[in-house]
């Protein structure tokens, strides 16, 4: 069921020209960003909040490549997120039906983070993958009901994406033109 | 001498003004000018294609598919019915985020509003995601009038306000325009040569807008949702921009109509289907943001505001009309456009004000007035097909004809719509006079006359007229009142009537020889045209006198069956429509296309196929059909007599509309010509012997498009039953 489920995430999103990759677990996430970084030659990096254990397999793979991360809390947050060559974010949840990542925010850097650089990789956990829109509802609705906090969630099915020109579909006109979803915690890592 | 028989017979109540043929020269020109401009008709119909295609390949995966437009239409007609309640809500929650939220009640108010906010906070820089809502109200000429730079981030929106036009689609606004084009727009604005291949386009569009979302001041985004419930706003972009509209400049405003506003987020999760499904096929589209309240950028919430400006401009009396109130259902998915055989022509700068296409005209006439939709509204020729595809099953047809109501009512009719939508007065005339009237109508001299006189264009063939109309002989000869379980009315329009009695004769005979009862009592035909040419009044008497005849047959059982599908188009939608009496609705009720009757009396064994025949056909869909079974049970008949039947279809109109290919140049013949030539291709390179369709009206435009024999299917299949 999970299998499926997972699968069937990995298909529909790449639909929608994005790609998904598995990982067992935190090393291997973070040798599938180094490969997707190493390939792109990603010198500058932005991420929001990722795992303890994440950040720690990080720190010692973005010295060896050279690349550098943006301070949070930067003065010109904004700018050098738009100079970066790739953001990595985690969603909170993702739609398998649709290959959709769910990403909730407090705070718009995250939003920036993926929606500025031209490369966006966003984790999420293989049990936090549910069926379908509707499924998604009561998740949204713990959101909402949990008190007034402001928040936006955004649904993100694929990388930015225009055909306004003579209908030719082209990737990335203003956000990202590759998006990687990484299933943590997947029992069918690549 | 024929043509002035019958002259008196149209009233003249309402002068012609100067006004309606003023518009009608204007809108003629502009059809020869769209006509003309081929590249652009051809990078349309393209898209118009796709969008239709993207569109029934979603729809046919789809959970649910069968209650879905009802399930959409429900949202919206009980979110229009909650409107106060929903405002209110919305409002508070809102508020309760940190939001500013105004109420507008039209343009100029939301223009004042949003320059004032602008203007007070030192604004130099907006960037923009799209939103129809804004152009509504022209809120960038205001923005501009006080130096503060505006700048649309959706790339097709961008190219529009470079080239300083309105958008030809609602969701392709730049869909008219070549890459050369595009590449010739960006060169002048960044005054450094870009070249048209689509990679360098790309990197100047995202270069130069990258900066305007970095230095902008103030964001303004539309909205295509918004749940009362949390106070939410949600907004649909392809392309991010709208993500960043949203979130780097300090200010934040949303510029939403108030019939956006729906209660929950269930409602606003089908809504998110509902629009990319009818737009573009995607299961959602690429990013979804549901925005509830500001948020601080890396932590400092330093000058960050929202403000939300809701407009009325019109919507809440709208909500008030009977008429017009479903215009407020709309959803902006552009599909009605993609459907539109006359848009899909002319495209969008003139079919539509700011709002284009089919919907555009309802709307238009609202928000902007009757004047300036009824620059467009004659391009409507009532085939139906919006509302088919509507995915809140919108009565546009219906809407339109009321406004071209309205405008006749202001301005008077055109003399040729007057003709033929009495056309009934005249073919009784032709008949009682033929075969004279048939040689006269065939003379050249006459066609000249008739062509600078009424209007009706003399390249067009007419049907000739028959000496004894079909109810003349039903009336003549013996009666045969057997008794039977089965029991149908034949509801026989005119052009069985006045022009070919024998296919009703036919229809009759079939239906006899199955033991049915049959009755003809009085009527008149439809009266299409009048709902095509906006004369309601009319529309609405021809349907009362025939409802009188037919109801007491409905009560009795009896079926209506009609060989003409829009005549039991008229029957089973249209009365009801414009009479609304419980008469009305049972009539619909009993009315069923003659083939779906047909279809029943075999396989409750009462007829059967004792010949078969052999041969390729090519059926032909009229529109009206579309609406009751899409020719299903006339197909399956065919085949079973043992045609090659192919389906053959654009997937639109096939432009000759009624009598609306009959009248005479560019709003006529020329653009019923135009629609057609993509079906005549598909027909003439189908490799079929012959056309089979039920429509008297498309089978003359099929005729004279394929040089291709079209066929009555009833005539075809009549041979080969017996009992
Ligand atoms: S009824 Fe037909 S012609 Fe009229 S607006 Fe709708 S699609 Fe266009
Ligand atoms: S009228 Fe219907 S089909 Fe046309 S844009 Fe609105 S919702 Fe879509």
């Amino acid at each position: 069921m999970q299998d499926n489920l997972q699968n069937l995430f990995a298909d529909r999103l790449a639909e929608q020209s994005g790609q998904t990759h598995f990982a067992s677990d935190e090393h291997q996430t973070a040798k599938i960003i180094q490969k997707i970084i190493a390939e792109r030659r990603v010198a500058t990096i932005a991420k929001t909040s990722l795992s303890d254990e994440l950040n720690l397999e990080l720190s010692s793979i973005f010295p060896v490549l050279g690349v550098e991360e943006i301070a949070a809390s930067a003065d010109d947050f904004v700018l050098q997120v738009s100079k970066a060559d790739a953001g990595i974010t985690t969603a909170t949840f993702a739609i398998a039906e649709t290959g959709t990542l769910v990403e909730i925010v407090n705070d718009d850097r995250e939003r920036l983070i993926s929606s500025l650089p031209p490369i966006h990789i966003a984790l999420v956990r293989a049990r936090d993958i549910v069926p379908s829109l509707d499924d998604a509802a009561p998740r949204l609705n713990q959101v909402y009901l949990s008190g007034i906090s402001n928040s936006v969630v955004t649904f993100i099915s694929g990388p930015s994406r225009t055909a306004d020109i003579e209908l030719r579909l082209v990737l990335g006109v203003h956000g990202p033109h590759e998006v990687h979803a990484i299933v943590l915690h997947s029992d069918r890592s690549d | 001498m024929v043509l002035t028989k019958c002259m008196p017979s149209f009233s003249t109540q309402t002068e012609v003004t100067r006004m309606t043929s003023h518009r009608y020269r204007i809108l003629s020109q502009k059809i020869s000018n769209a006509i003309l401009a081929k590249g652009r008709a051809a990078a349309l119909y393209s898209a118009m294609a796709r969008g239709r295609e993207a569109r029934s390949k979603a729809f046919a995966r789809l959970e649910g598919a069968e209650t879905f437009r009802d399930d959409i239409r429900t949202i919206k007609q009980d979110s229009i019915e909650r409107l106060e309640e929903l405002l209110g809500t919305f409002s508070e929650n809102a508020r309760q985020r940190g939001a500013k939220v105004y109420l507008a009640s039209n343009a100029e108010d939301a223009n004042h509003y949003i320059v004032e906010l602008a203007k007070a906070r030192n604004v130099r820089l907006v960037s923009k995601s799209k939103s129809l809502t804004s152009e509504e109200i022209e809120l960038n000429k205001f923005l501009e009038a006080e130096g503060i730079k505006v700048v649309e981030t959706d790339l097709g929106e961008r190219i529009i306000q470079l080239a300083k036009e309105k958008p030809f689609h609602l969701v392709l606004p730049a869909i008219h325009k070549t890459r050369q084009e595009v590449a010739e727009l960006l060169s002048a604005e960044l005054q450094k040569p870009v070249s048209d291949d689509m990679e360098s386009l790309m990197k100047a569009v995202r270069e130069s807008l990258r900066e305007v979302f970095l230095h902008s001041d103030m964001g303004i985004s539309g909205a295509n949702i918004a749940i009362a419930q949390t106070g939410t706003i949600v907004v649909e972009t392809n392309e991010g921009n709208a993500r960043l509209v949203t979130s780097i400049p300090k200010i934040h405003v949303v510029i939403v109509g108030v019939e956006k506003i729906v209660g929950t987020m269930r409602e606003a999760a089908k809504l998110i289907v509902a629009h990319p499904m009818s737009a573009t096929g995607q299961r959602l589209t690429n990013y979804v943001s549901f925005i509830s309240g500001r948020l601080p950028l890396a932590g400092n919430f330093e000058g960050r505001e929202l403000h939300i400006v809701i407009l009325d401009n019109g919507r809440l009396r709208m909500r008030d009309s009977a008429s017009f109130r479903e215009a407020l259902y709309c959803i902006r998915c552009g599909a009605c456009m993609n459907v539109c055989p006359t848009y899909g022509v002319v495209g969008g700068h003139v079919f539509g004000y700011i709002y284009p296409g089919p919907i555009g005209i309802p709307w238009t006439a609202e928000v902007h007035g009757l004047d300036k939709a009824a620059e467009f509204a004659p391009l409507c020729i009532s085939c139906g097909l919006c509302k088919e595809i509507c995915p809140a099953d919108i009565d546009i047809p219906m809407m339109i004809a009321r406004v071209k109501q309205q405008d006749i009512e202001a301005n008077g009719q055109l003399l040729v719509n007057e003709f033929l939508s009495e056309a009934e007065s005249f073919a009784r005339v032709a008949c009682a006079m033929a075969p004279a009237s048939n040689w006269l109508l065939r003379r050249k001299t006459m066609r000249i006359i008739a062509e600078r006189l009424i209007g009706i264009d003399r390249r067009r063939p007419l049907p000739e007229f028959a000496k004894e109309t079909f109810l003349q002989w039903f009336r003549k000869r013996e009666s045969r009142t057997t008794e039977s379980d089965s029991k149908a009315v034949y509801f026989v329009d005119l052009y069985a009537n006045y022009n070919d009695p024998q296919l009703g004769k036919m229809a009759v005979e079939l239906l006899e020889e199955a033991d049915v009862q049959v009755a003809v009592p009085p009527q008149k035909s439809s009266g299409m045209p009048y709902v095509s040419y906006g004369e309601l009044k009319k529309a609405e008497k021809v349907a009362l006198y025939n409802i009188q005849s037919l109801y007491p047959f409905a009560t009795k059982g009896f079926s209506i069956v009609s060989t003409e599908p829009t005549a039991s188009y008229m029957l089973k939608f249209i009365y009801p429509k414009l009479l609304g009496t419980p008469e009305s609705n049972l009539v619909a009720q009993h009315s069923i296309e003659i083939f779906e009757f047909l279809s029943n009396l075999k396989s409750k064994g009462r007829v059967h196929i004792k010949s078969r025949t052999s041969g390729k056909v090519g059926f032909h869909i009229s529109c009206h059909q579309r609406a009751l079974s899409s020719g299903k049970f006339t197909v399956s008949l065919l085949r079973e007599i043992g045609l090659d039947v192919k389906v053959i279809e654009t997937g639109t109109c096939c432009g000759m509309a009624g009598t609306f290919g009959m009248k005479r140049g560019p709003l006529g013949f020329d653009l019923s010509e135009e629609v057609g030539k993509p079906l005549f291709e598909l027909f003439l390179n189908s490799g079929v012997d012959f056309i089979a369709t039920e429509s008297s009206v498309c089978k003359i435009h099929l005729e004279q498009g394929t040089g291709l024999r079209v066929e009555h299917p009833l005539k075809i299949v009549k041979a080969a039953f017996e009992r």
